[in-house]
């Protein structure tokens, strides 16, 4: 009698692009045969979107598929001390560590995840206590995410990625694992915003994942960098505590000088970027602002509340750039003429 | 299906000759062989499509004449649908079918994997989706056990792998193992 198992790969392959994760899974405790197949084909997650939030005394998660099916959990210590899962129905596991069958569900969605995550975000809620609770958890959580992404054949492809973050090692228990070649949109946000606290990225801008990230957005983090990582974004938001004409200057344009010495990954800035579109520059300080009008020239417009516009052009006069000066950020605009 | 009977009657010019695995046969109407992407290919490669070239039966050594019988009710259902294409709405992970599909497909589940292999065999788009399909919404939301019994998976032993206590029947076991997102537990042998 034909059973599954005797069907041709090319079939269970195709059987396996109509189920959903959850039968997948459940398929792959039928039998051994089916066990080892699934392990050697793996079958596509086809996740979509993942977000998971860590609280004080539970993590919740949506996983969303790309046919727009969703599970949601969360995950909680158990009256005794172990696991609770409420999904549908309830489940209890009084012998595991919540935080644990978490990371193990994570882990094993992400093992058989081969297309394209569109957003992947790991947020920190209820800090109003502070962090000091959740931080561990999250430690933990990033400790084995990190360990999945490791042990993955090929990078896991996320197109936008988003992770509270207070630590730089944070950031780095993932953004190196993900396809440089698909991730359009870094986010580091900062769970206790607003903070003074600063971040160091000296680690993070010299990875692959930022060199070839197009957008980024870290509002509400001050960071501990030079303008020089940045020139390459085609839009973004960031925070410095101090900033100087010079590094405004380079983000315009890398002057030849620079660009011989080839300090540079990209040798253009914004106004030469074909894909440049806006950037933001939050500072708390601004040395010798004045200045910018020895270099940019009289602004074009100039208002009462310490507001300056620049237009610049290219050589070519092909390309025209928008900088907006006030008395905390920098603007950079594309202008069409 | 009498609707649809072809007003012409057979001619040798419009038909070809399939042989079934146990030696019958049966005269294909050209027009219904363009579902079958292998047999539109042999027709063309051998140019059976023009009267001036004889035309030599065509062995299907995988198939019974019980699924050929069944294959050509599909192939006759179909015969003025648009062309199958990929991106197909029914091609998507829907499991809602056509009354017609649901009545022609509600056959034994053995019967359905036979029919899927013709079908694979005889690269037929169409219906090949639709078994993948209807398999797949007769696995959807069920239990490892419930499973075992649709897709004819004996495990012989029916013993606790851990313990060796004999397994209770129960339907809802994929519902007592871990989340629903879990690999445990492992399956038992066979």
């Amino acid at each position: 009698m034909p059973s599954l198992s005797e069907m041709p790969e090319v079939v269970m392959e195709k059987i396996f692009d109509k189920l959903d994760i959850r039968a997948i899974f459940t398929l792959r405790t039928v039998s051994r045969f089916l066990q080892d197949f699934i392990d050697d084909v793996v079958p596509d997650s086809k996740l979509k979107v993942v977000e998971v939030s860590v609280y004080s005394k539970y993590v919740w998660v949506r996983y969303t598929f790309s046919d727009g099916s969703l599970i949601i959990n969360t995950y909680e210590k158990s009256e005794n001390g172990g696991c609770k899962i409420v999904t549908r129905k309830k489940k209890v596991f009084d012998e595991l560590d919540y935080v644990e069958v978490f990371s193990g569900d994570l882990g094993n969605i992400l093992k058989f995840q081969k297309s394209a995550i569109q957003y992947f975000s790991l947020g920190w809620s209820d800090v109003i206590n502070g962090s000091k609770e959740i931080e561990p958890i999250t430690d933990k959580i990033l400790e084995k995410l990190e360990e999945i992404l490791k042990s993955r054949k090929r990078k896991l492809k996320v197109k936008n990625v988003r992770i509270d973050a207070l630590k730089q090692n944070q950031v780095l228990s993932i953004l190196p694992f993900v396809d440089s070649e698909y991730l359009e949109t870094i986010g580091i946000s900062n769970p206790e915003s607003p903070s003074n606290e600063i971040l160091n990225i000296d680690k993070i801008v010299q990875l692959e994942q930022w060199k070839q990230g197009k957008i980024l957005y870290t509002p509400e983090h001050i960071v501990a960098s030079s303008t020089e990582y940045f020139t390459h974004f085609s839009k973004g938001i960031v925070s410095f505590l101090s900033v100087s004409v010079e590094g405004v200057i380079l983000l315009k344009e890398v002057s030849p000088v620079l660009r011989r010495q080839k300090r540079f990954a990209r040798s253009c800035a914004f106004l030469s970027s074909s894909s440049f579109d806006n950037f933001q520059i939050k500072y708390q300080r601004f040395e010798e602002k004045e200045l910018l009008s020895d270099v940019l020239g009289l602004p074009s417009n100039q208002e009462e509340n310490d507001k300056k516009e620049w237009i610049v052009k290219n050589s070519s006069n092909t390309s025209f750039l928008k900088i907006i000066l006030t008395s905390s950020d920098v603007y950079f605009m594309r202008c069409s003429n | 299906m009498s609707c649809e009977e072809p007003t012409t009657s057979p001619t040798p010019e419009n038909n070809i000759t399939v042989v079934s695995s146990d030696g019958k046969e049966f005269l294909l109407d050209l027009k219904l062989t363009e579902q079958s992407e292998t047999l539109a290919r042999l027709i063309s490669n051998f140019e059976y499509d023009r009267t001036d070239v004889k035309k030599d039966p065509v062995p299907l050594g995988n198939i019974t004449s019980a699924q050929m019988q069944k294959i050509i009710e599909w192939l006759q259902h179909h015969r003025y649908y648009p062309k199958w294409e990929q991106n197909d709405i029914h091609y998507s992970t829907s499991f809602t079918f056509e009354t017609w599909v649901e009545e022609y497909l509600n056959i034994p589940n053995n019967e359905m994997f036979e029919l899927l292999n013709a079908a694979n065999y005889l690269n037929i788009p169409r219906l090949f989706s639709t078994i993948c399909r209807i398999m797949a919404s007769r696995i959807t939301g069920k239990s490892a056990e419930q499973i075992r019994t649709v897709l004819n998976i004996k495990t012989d032993v029916k013993n606790d792998v851990y313990t060796g206590i004999p397994i209770q029947e129960d339907s809802s076991s994929s519902e007592d193992g871990m989340s629903e997102i879990s690999l445990s537990p492992s399956p038992p042998p066979i």
